[in-house]
């Protein structure tokens, strides 16, 4: 198994933003979530999101998912401006071209595993079928469960199949482990890699854990809106080397 | 089947309880729909065919007495179409096992021919044979009361003289529809006895050979009849016209013109009114559930879903439940409005009632439901669209909260924590709790319209026949007798005491305003009857000028101290102008009261009555009935006190029947209503009840907090729904007016109880059910998954 094949392809960008800024307003009360973020996401590698609580991680991501939109600033995938485009244009870039995977998972509850991943492949343009994303997470046993009779773990793969399945350029996941144990997490994250690796999505991952950063090609902390520091990795763990 | 359109039926069978509830709201709402408005459609419609197939005239005569011969110059009038002489006579009936008295109406049947006009329908059996005596086809209404059939045979007074008379055929005709005495306002099959003979017999009978004393006419397409009747009233002027009239005066067509009238105000009204009620609550259900699918609507979003492909998603799980709704409303609706049909149709005479859905009403019905669920949708759908997914998809945020007005109050400390969450739940979502109340509210007012007949009819009928009328038995005379005779039936064992009156067919003239209706005299000092004026208070009868019902008033654009023209339609064609003192109050009927005697000085013959009240000793009723119906003077005989009682066996039952239906759909109202506030409140809130349990809340505790909310929206909405419902039943009432009944607004304190106890039985049980929910409520399943 090649741990490299994410470095070895062109450094090709998928994201870039410029002076990203976000504020809420509260009434009169303004939080500056983002303040001006100026990084890049290149195709193929695993970035790993790293920052305190209310850092603005998860603006970022839901930003780079067409989930939110900016308060000022730019953002681009690929070619397309995603600060300027339409409801529309959003709808279809969420549907053709990114996966998302959630701390609490967000499964329907009244869909089973299989449906739950069917749901997303039906309206995408090259999509696998549900049971080879679902095998790819090692849940074929699981498929006809609901959500409510899978473990928090499971869900969790089952949200990354889902999110695979349309085959994504890039997979957004914030906090993926965070309502999971270490063991369960590691799972989760073995899961990530191996998707990464034998499809090449970009990966964006959100975690708080420090640790998790060893599985990335780089690290981008944030701190406050803003970003702290970019940091390579010069040798990728596997997740089961991890520990936490 | 795609993913999406799974998730649909699985999330409609897992909230089955609210769909059913919805479902049935829709199911009441087009039900009452359907059911009243098709059997109007369905009445009107029998009864055109019926009057088309039939021949039904459009001019009605009658007089004392014509040489045939004079059809040649009635037919010379211009626009008559067919003509028909006959004779026809009230007689007087007995039927076997039956003590009360039975009066009828006899009509000749051409003896070689069918009739041109007011043809048979014959039910069983066959026309009476030409020149044979005492064959008769006997009404169909009369013999269904008394289990008549052919071969059966009747006692008859005709014309003084007693005759046994053999029913060969049971039968009807358009011209007795409503088959009820002239001048009665409630149909009686069981005391009026529609019957047809043969002419020859008759005119034996009655000493008419060759002559006629009852013209009926047809006129051509695009004829005026008030011309037609004009030029007929001076032809039959000489032989002692009564008076002709048209379709809109006879008896039969004018009652059943008044009950369509009245059918299709209570046909609109109330249907409208419930489905518009059911459409408001549909929609406000619809979106509260939608809402609470705001986070799913979150992740369709993040995939990339469009706004268009959730909008079809959410709107086809409405048309799902909207269709059961729609298939139960027209299910039931089919099978009420054939009930309701049948009840119509026992008072009102068809050969054939066929009972059909109108599809117009069916199409009304599904598309104000659709419209209601859809706009739910809508609303609800671009609100929970137009949030950036990422609001949906984040972890819940605590909601904002404040404190609320109690606890700003100072109250803060007298209350404890389940209670201020209460009362801040419910100042966060006012417009959940406005719609609620307004829900339950109108539940209420449902229920307080279905039983606005009763109250307000049994009003009417107690203070005008029960407290108006002292007497015990009404005796309507053949034609008028001397004044003496009134001294002989007061002779009667067990009549206390008796008085005379005289009643005369008048034509109320006022500029070109005239109307047609009875003109009654009593004595000054009358004992046994009461006249109300305007503000309810007993009046005498004015020794001078005549007292007007007020509504003729209003339609012949009288004044106090006007003089009026009055022409009697007796026969006598004479004229007379009369001030008009003063106004009367009455509920039903259109009457004026003057002096007897003053009456008697402007007619030809003086001193007559034409009917006596009497006050009795009850115990004797039916001796006295017995004695009466001897003489062959005596016609109509009507004991108020049964006249009630049938009444309310009738009439009233049919409301009852209304109310009763209409109680149980507001009912079901209520309690869609309360449940679905309840239910999604619960789903709603289900991981915050949930942390509550786990902190150690008992189920007692928890379903406090949630049913609480609905306690106090349901005592608030009941004087709200006591003010709505006065509302819409003063309005239902102010526009079910006719000409002929004014009924007044009376709610009674029975009905308010009525409409708080549905509503709180309602609430009571859906709390229940929804405390069942909440003790199984799933802990970790809610906390582990987020809905
Ligand atoms: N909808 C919102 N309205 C107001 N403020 C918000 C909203 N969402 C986020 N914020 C604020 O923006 C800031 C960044 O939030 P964000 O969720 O991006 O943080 P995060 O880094 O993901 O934190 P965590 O690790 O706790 O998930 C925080 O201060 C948060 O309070
Ligand atoms: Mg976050």
């Amino acid at each position: 198994m090649n741990a490299n094949v994410a470095n070895t392809i062109a450094h090709e960008t998928i994201f870039s933003t410029r002076n990203l800024t976000k504020t809420y307003k509260m009434g009169v009360v303004e939080v500056q979530a983002l303040r001006g973020i100026d990084m890049e996401i290149y195709a193929s590698e695993i970035v790993v999101l790293l920052g305190a609580s209310g850092s603005g991680k998860s603006t970022l991501v839901n930003i780079l998912g067409g989930l939110d939109t900016a308060t000022a600033g730019q953002v681009h995938y690929r070619k397309v401006n995603l600060t300027e485009a339409s409801e529309s244009e959003l709808t279809s870039y969420r549907r053709l071209s990114v996966g998302f995977v959630f701390q609490f998972y967000n499964l329907i509850p009244s869909l089973t595993a299989r449906e739950n991943v069917a749901i997303v492949t039906e309206i995408a343009e090259h999509p696998m079928k549900p049971e080879e994303a679902l095998a790819l997470v090692d849940l074929e046993e699981r498929m006809d469960h609901f959500p409510a009779q899978l473990s928090g773990g499971e869900q969790q793969r089952v949200a990354i199949a889902r999110a695979v399945a349309k085959n994504p350029d890039v997979l957004l996941c914030d906090e993926p482990t965070g309502a999971l144990d270490s063991k369960t997490g590691i799972i989760v994250l073995k899961a990530l890699q191996k998707v990464n690796q034998s499809l090449g999505t970009a990966t964006v991952l959100i975690t708080h854990n420090v640790v998790i950063g060893g599985m990335a090609d780089r690290i981008i902390s944030l701190h406050d809106g803003k970003i702290a520091g970019i940091r390579e990795n010069k040798v990728k763990r596997l997740p089961e080397e991890m520990e936490w | 089947m795609r993913a999406i359109n799974r998730k649909l039926f699985r999330d409609i069978s897992n909230m089955w309880g609210m769909v059913f509830v919805i479902a049935l709201m829709i199911i009441c709402g087009s039900a009452t729909y359907i059911t009243f408005l098709s059997t109007l459609d369905s009445l009107r419609q029998s009864q055109e065919s019926y009057y088309q197939e039939y021949y039904f005239s459009n001019v009605f005569a009658s007089l004392k007495r014509a040489p045939n011969a004079l059809a040649s110059r009635v037919r010379e009038i211009e626009g008559v179409n067919r003509i028909e002489l006959r004779i026809q006579s009230g007689v007087n009936l007995e039927v076997p096992g039956f003590d009360e008295a039975v009066t009828g109406m006899v009509t000749s049947l051409p003896d070689e021919r069918e009739p041109l006009l007011n043809r048979l329908y014959l039910r069983e059996g066959r026309m009476p044979n030409p020149y044979v005596e005492n064959e008769i086809v006997l009404g169909d209404g009369f013999a269904e009361g008394h289990g008549l059939s052919t071969g059966d045979k009747l006692m008859a007074v005709i014309n003084g003289r007693k005759k046994e008379l053999t029913i060969v055929g049971i039968g009807l005709s358009p011209e007795f529809i409503f088959q009820g005495q002239p001048g009665n306002t409630s149909g009686d099959l069981l005391r009026f006895g529609i019957m047809w003979m043969r002419r020859s017999p008759l005119e034996a009978a009655f000493d008419m050979d060759g002559a006629f004393n009852n013209v009926v006419l047809s006129v051509t397409r695009g004829t005026n009849e008030k011309d037609v009747i004009v030029q007929l009233d001076q032809i039959l002027k000489s032989h002692g016209g009564l008076g002709a009239i048209s379709r809109e005066d006879q008896n039969s067509h004018f009652f059943i013109t008044e009950e369509f009238k009245q059918l299709k105000q209570t046909a609109t009204i109330i249907p409208t009114i419930f489905i518009l009620v059911a459409a408001f609550l549909l929609n406000v259900v619809i979106s509260r559930l939608v809402r609470t699918q705001r986070e799913q609507v979150g992740i369709l979003k993040a995939f990339g879903y469009t706004n268009y492909e959730i909008g079809i998603h959410y709107s086809l799980m409405v048309s799902v439940i909207v269709l059961i709704g729609l298939a139960g409303g027209i299910l039931l609706g089919h099978d009420l409005g054939q009930r309701l049909s049948a009840l119509y149709a026992s008072y009102y005479r068809f050969p054939f009632l066929h009972f059909e859905i109108n599809l117009w009403d069916l199409i009304a019905a599904s598309f104000i439901c659709m419209a209601a669920a859809y706009s739910g949708v809508f609303f609800s759908i671009r609100e929970a669209v137009t949030l950036p997914p990422a609001e949906a998809m984040r972890p819940e945020q605590p909601k904002i909260y404040h404190k609320s007005i109690l606890e700003k109050m100072g109250a803060s400390d007298l209350l404890d924590q389940p209670t201020k969450m209460i009362l801040r739940q419910m100042g966060r979502q006012r417009m959940k709790i406005v719609f609620g109340v307004l829900g339950v509210a109108f539940a209420i007012a449902l229920v307080m319209l279905g039983r606005m007949s009763n109250d307000s009819v049994k009003y009417a009928v107690e203070v005008e026949f029960r407290q108006a009328n002292l007497f015990d038995l009404g005796v309507s005379f053949r034609e008028g007798i001397s004044k003496h005779a009134i001294m002989e039936i007061q002779r009667t064992p067990g009549v206390y005491y008796s008085e005379g009156y005289r009643s005369v067919p008048v034509r109320m003239i006022a500029g070109h305003r005239r109307y047609l209706t009875a003109l009654e005299g009593h004595y000054t000092n009358m004992k046994l009857r009461q006249i109300l004026d305007t503000e309810q208070q007993p009046v005498e009868i004015p020794v001078e000028g005549l007292l007007m019902n007020k509504t003729l008033g209003e339609i012949l654009k009288v004044e106090s101290g006007d003089t009026i023209t009055v022409e009697f339609m007796d026969g006598s064609g004479r004229m007379a102008q009369i001030p008009t003192v003063g106004f009367i109050h009455q509920y039903f009927g259109l009457g004026c009261y003057m002096n007897i005697e003053k009456l008697n000085s402007l007619l030809p013959e003086k001193s007559l009555v034409s009917g006596s009240y009497l006050a009795i000793d009850r115990a004797y009723e039916d001796e006295i009935t017995a004695f009466l119906k001897e003489s062959p003077f005596v016609g109509e005989i009507i004991s108020k006190h049964r006249m009630i009682e049938r009444f309310y066996e009738s009439t009233a039952q049919t409301w009852l029947i209304i109310a009763l239906f209409i109680s149980l759909f507001a009912g079901a109202t209520a309690f869609s209503v309360v449940y679905n506030n309840a239910r999604i409140s619960l789903s709603e809130r289900n991981r915050e009840l949930a942390s509550l349990r786990v902190l150690g809340l008992t189920r007692g505790e928890i379903s406090y907090i949630l049913l609480g909310e609905l306690a106090i929206v349901v005592l608030v909405a009941i004087p709200i729904g006591f003010f709505i419902g006065w509302g819409i039943t003063y309005f239902t009432l102010w526009s079910m007016q006719t000409e002929l009944y004014r009924i007044p607004m009376n709610i009674t304190a029975a009905t308010y109880a009525l409409a708080a106890l549905v509503v709180i039985v309602s609430a009571v049980f859906s709390g229940w059910l929804v405390r069942r929910k909440l003790n199984r409520l799933d802990l970790i399943g809610v906390l582990k998954t987020r809905e």
